[in-house]
């Protein structure tokens, strides 16, 4: 059984009579070990997604179908039950990490919340652990600022203190959501490999949440790319070049800047974003797509195209083979820094 | 920190010194003042008869305030008494030196606006609690309208209420005089209640907004649970900005003394001032003006020295806001 | 090398005519009841102070000795005083003085807070710095003593209450039109009007001014009757209007001389100048709702 098995999950917020339709239907598993990464531009519901398996939403959300964490079936659990989970089993890492610690308190008392939280150590026990996360993710001189406050750290120095404080726990799955979004690009790739060490080393599994496909190709293992609160294409990381087949991803790839080839006009996807205030009716992508067909006015299902890799995408599906104008040889080798 | 002290305290001198001078100003442009009803040129005339100045002190009077020479000297002079507390005797109290006059009637208001604060502080902090924690419950609601009714009512009229209420309908406490602690009850709550609303409110919403915040997620996240949220996290940095607020409520408070005094006849400070406006009487007026003006300015500074060795932000780097 | 990270597009203004945009502002300011009950109150207070001399039953001065201290009847509905008085005339004329010195007041402030708040806002540097300053110093000061200095100065007239009313506290209208013009200035489209050629002048009037009047407009609601405070509460400590032309503060203070044995001449006075009060409050609260979108979301 997988550690996270997401099935038919669809969200939507309730606000003041304005309906927000931010997850329509998605299925998603995180096996043991794996690294899951969602990428998606913003409002397409991947953080929404990923939120939901702790059930952090707030709550004007509405969830429907089954999500399921370590055997828990989260969506009807208690509330006692949900707490015993977060920070134990499942540590968060969130985008901004000054917004998510508290201003008025040291990064060590805060660190060691987990643990305390739990009872899984006491006070001294909970320090010294601290003290020792702090130095794995790269902190120098641990037990000076381990009393010192958020504002006393540059952004990634926070992130890595976040970090500390997701994994201090030792949790079966890490959800970082964004964690390199606000940082400098020489940070990132620094924060990067650090998750990735430290997602192997406490053999974890870890949900990678980004807008950045070669971030994600980077660490992960397979990739969901969302849209319109939509699972349109799922497959490892590997293939991620070489055998895409949603029009959506294919576009993507195709506006990305490269640099085995002289720089000129990038291409872009025309268009806008899904309505989410509407309930979605037909494929997502429907107004942007330049290959749409009339299947597409509705819904189109995940479909098995090839060994762990699934599409929805009518064209697809009904195996429709056009010769891909955006298909290239060459690949992202380009954009990507080298393996981690 | 200390270069937050340093030019706290260097802004508040300006402050003193511009607001003696506009005083002093003021006093001067009027028309009929006091010396000018009871003396007339070169101190000659004196039809203060029923004052009872004799010309003796009338002379006294003149020299100590230095009112036949220049307007620095006279502004001045009064300063500089103020200052080092040798403040002289008003026109209107010849006998008594203000010092003495501000040594009996001061107490009063001071411990009349410091009770205030205290049982407004005590009854806003747990009200605002339970309405943020019960957002949007009848609790929530009830105590919200409690609260703006309390904010919009000056405190003279809640007085009138209180007077109907606790003195004529049911007899409960006196409405007039000073004789022990019991004449304190309603001046208290009329000038609490007031306090009450809007620091209720102010922690409500200030507690809801840290409640929705991200860093609060984050606890959620690490397994903590709404007790922890609240009382080891928000509710710490909802009370750190209602700190501040406490400044400029105890200046309210203390204006509030002058009317609250007048209508329950209690001896503070308040009445000595009414009185001395009313009279022209430039001594009085400006050494209670100054008076006031200083303690409000210490309460600030105070209240703000204790945010800032609270807030880490403020105590480790020196700014504030 | 990174690659950047695609945006979307920014979601779009809808147009939307004036029209609409009225009715939702309408919405959700009547979606708090109070808001529109404490409007209708005002409209009705303004109505009755500019018909005065219609709506009274008896002159507010006329003093008529053979029916002093009656109770609430048909004839004084609410009673006479001390004078015979008719107090339903007295409490009228009484509101009419708040709110000229509540409004008229407001006027003054907003004059200037406009003036000195958008000149800091818009020039900067020394002259924000200066103004600024002033406006910190006037802070500091007591106001409510202020007030009482300059009445004693002054007169007792309601011109001279007016001033002595509005001589501090316009410096709270200063601040929030300042902070309002920088914020409003440093968005996007100021700067986008400012690459376009619009002068200093034209970004003013034609931007900065419409668009920071929410907060402006709520702190007037709240400013009125804190002016009206300050007004009563210069007349029970005696300094206010002069009688025997009556004032709110006037008819409390001599209302509470009395309370043990007329209670009724404390009641009505109170509790119309508390439902005064408490009805600008509404209103406030519900433009705030209205202009607030921070927690109108």
């Amino acid at each position: 059984m997988d550690l996270v098995e997401i099935e038919g999950l669809r969200i939507r917020f309730d606000a003041d009579g304005q309906v927000v339709y931010a997850v329509n239907g998605i299925d998603l598993t995180v096996a043991e070990g794996q690294v899951v990464g969602v990428v998606g531009e913003s409002g397409s519901g991947k953080s929404v997604t990923v939120t939901s398996i702790p059930r952090l939403l707030p709550k004007t959300a509405r969830c429907e179908g089954r999500v399921r964490f370590d055997g828990i079936d989260v969506l009807n659990a208690s509330a006692a039950q949900m707490r015993a989970i977060r920070g134990r089993s499942v540590g968060m890492i969130f985008q901004n990490p000054l917004a998510y610690l508290n201003p008025t308190r040291t990064i060590g008392s805060q660190l060691m919340e987990p643990l305390l939280f739990h009872h899984l150590a006491g006070y001294q026990e909970a320090r010294r652990r601290g003290l020792e996360m702090l130095e794995r993710v790269g902190i120098q001189n641990p037990a000076a600022r381990f009393d010192n406050y958020p504002f006393e750290f540059s952004g990634g120095m926070l992130q890595r203190v976040l970090i500390a404080t997701a994994l201090i726990a030792a949790p079966k799955l890490v959800i970082a959501d964004e964690p390199t979004t606000s940082l400098d690009v020489t940070v990132q790739a620094q924060i990067l490999r650090l998750l990735k060490t430290m997602q192997r080393d406490l053999k974890m599994s870890m949900i990678f949440v980004t807008h950045d496909l070669a971030v994600a190709a980077q660490v992960s293992d397979t990739i969901y790319v969302m849209y319109g609160g939509t699972v349109v294409e799922q497959l490892n990381a590997a293939d991620l070049i070489r055998a895409h087949r949603h029009p959506y991803l294919a576009g993507l790839l195709d506006s990305l800047p490269r640099l085995d080839r002289p720089v000129g006009r990038l291409p872009f996807i025309p268009g806008l974003p899904v309505d989410t205030r509407q309930p979605l009716a037909g494929c997502p992508f429907f107004d942007r797509c330049g290959v749409h067909t009339d299947d597409c006015h509705t819904l189109p299902a995940l479909t098995t195209v090839g060994p762990s890799h699934r599409v929805a995408c009518w064209r697809v599906a009904g195996e429709l083979v056009v010769t891909d104008p955006t298909a290239k040889a060459g690949g992202l080798s380009g954009c990507i820094p080298e393996s981690l | 920190m200390v270069r937050f002290v340093v030019r706290r305290l260097f802004f508040m001198a300006l402050t003193f010194l511009v607001i003696s001078l506009v005083t002093f100003f003021l006093m001067k442009a009027a028309p009929g003042s006091f010396l000018a009803m009871n003396v007339g040129v070169n101190g000659a005339s004196f039809g203060a008869d029923q004052y009872q100045v004799s010309p003796q002190v009338m002379q006294a009077i003149i020299r100590h305030y230095h009112l036949n020479q220049p307007w620095y000297f006279q502004w001045w002079g009064f300063v500089q008494g103020f200052i080092t507390l040798h403040m002289g005797t008003s026109f209107e109290y010849p006998t008594t030196p203000t010092m003495t006059l501000i040594r009996q009637t001061f107490p009063v208001s001071l411990s009349l606006g410091l009770i205030s604060v205290a049982v407004g502080l005590s009854v806003a902090i747990p009200f605002g609690i339970i309405a943020a924690v019960r957002t949007d419950t009848w609790v929530d609601s009830a105590a919200m309208l409690a609260a703006m009714t309390g904010t919009a009512i000056p405190s003279y009229v809640i007085a009138v209420f209180l007077i109907l209420l606790f003195g004529v309908w049911f007899h409960i406490f006196p409405i007039l005089g000073y004789q022990g602690p019991q004449y304190y009850v309603l001046p208290v709550l009329s000038l609490s209640i007031p306090m009450i609303g809007a620091s209720s409110r102010y922690l409500r919403n200030s507690l809801i907004e840290n409640l929705h915040s991200e860093y609060v997620i984050a606890i959620y996240a690490r397994g903590g649970s709404l007790r922890q949220a609240i009382f080891g996290n928000a509710l710490r940095n909802s009370l750190l900005p209602l700190i501040t607020t406490v400044g400029p409520q105890l200046a309210a408070l203390m204006m509030g003394t002058v009317f609250i005094e007048e209508m329950f006849g209690l001896p503070g400070m308040g009445h000595i001032f009414v009185n001395a406006a009313g009279r022209r009487d430039y001594p009085l007026i400006m050494d209670s003006a100054l008076l006031y003006a200083v303690v409000i300015m210490l309460m600030n500074f105070l209240v703000d020295i204790v945010y800032g060795v609270l807030d880490p932000r403020i105590r480790k780097s020196g700014r504030m806001g | 090398m990174q690659a950047p990270s695609w945006t979307t597009a920014e979601a779009r203004p809808s147009p939307g005519s004036a029209r609409l945009r009225r009715s939702r502002t309408w919405r959700r300011f009547s979606k708090n009841r109070l808001s529109v009950i404490g409007l209708a109150f005002i409209v009705a207070l303004v109505l009755s102070a500019l018909l005065a001399n219609q709506l009274t039953p008896y002159p507010p001065l006329a003093p008529n000795f053979l029916a002093i201290y009656q109770p609430p009847s048909w004839q004084h509905w609410l009673g006479t005083d001390a004078l015979g008085r008719d107090m339903l005339s007295r409490v009228i004329y009484s509101l009419r003085n708040a709110c000229i010195v509540g409004f008229g007041a407001e006027v003054v402030e907003l004059t200037v807070g406009l003036l000195l708040g958008s000149t800091a806002g818009l020039i900067g540097g020394t002259v924000d710095t200066i103004l600024m300053r002033v406006v910190d110093v006037v802070y500091g000061f007591p106001s409510f003593l202020f007030s009482i200095i300059l009445v004693v100065m002054i007169g007792h007239t309601i011109l001279a209450i007016l001033i002595a009313v509005s001589a501090t506290s316009w410096v709270g209208m200063a601040r929030i039109v300042r902070s309002q013009v920088i914020q409003v200035r440093q968005s996007a489209y100021i700067e986008h009007a400012r690459q376009m050629g619009a002068s200093t002048w034209q970004t003013l009037v034609r931007y900065v001014l419409p668009n920071s009047m929410g907060p402006v407009l709520v702190a007037v609601t709240f400013g009125i009757p804190a002016n009206m405070m300050s007004e009563a509460a210069l007349s029970v400590v005696g300094l206010g209007i002069q009688p025997p032309t009556p004032d709110l503060g006037e008819l409390i203070i001599i209302g509470q001389g009395s309370v043990l044995s007329y209670p009724y001449l404390l009641i009505w006075p109170a509790l119309l100048f508390a439902l005064t009060l408490l009805s600008f409050s509404f209103v406030g609260d519900g433009l705030r709702n209205v202009f607030d979108t921070k927690s109108g979301r």
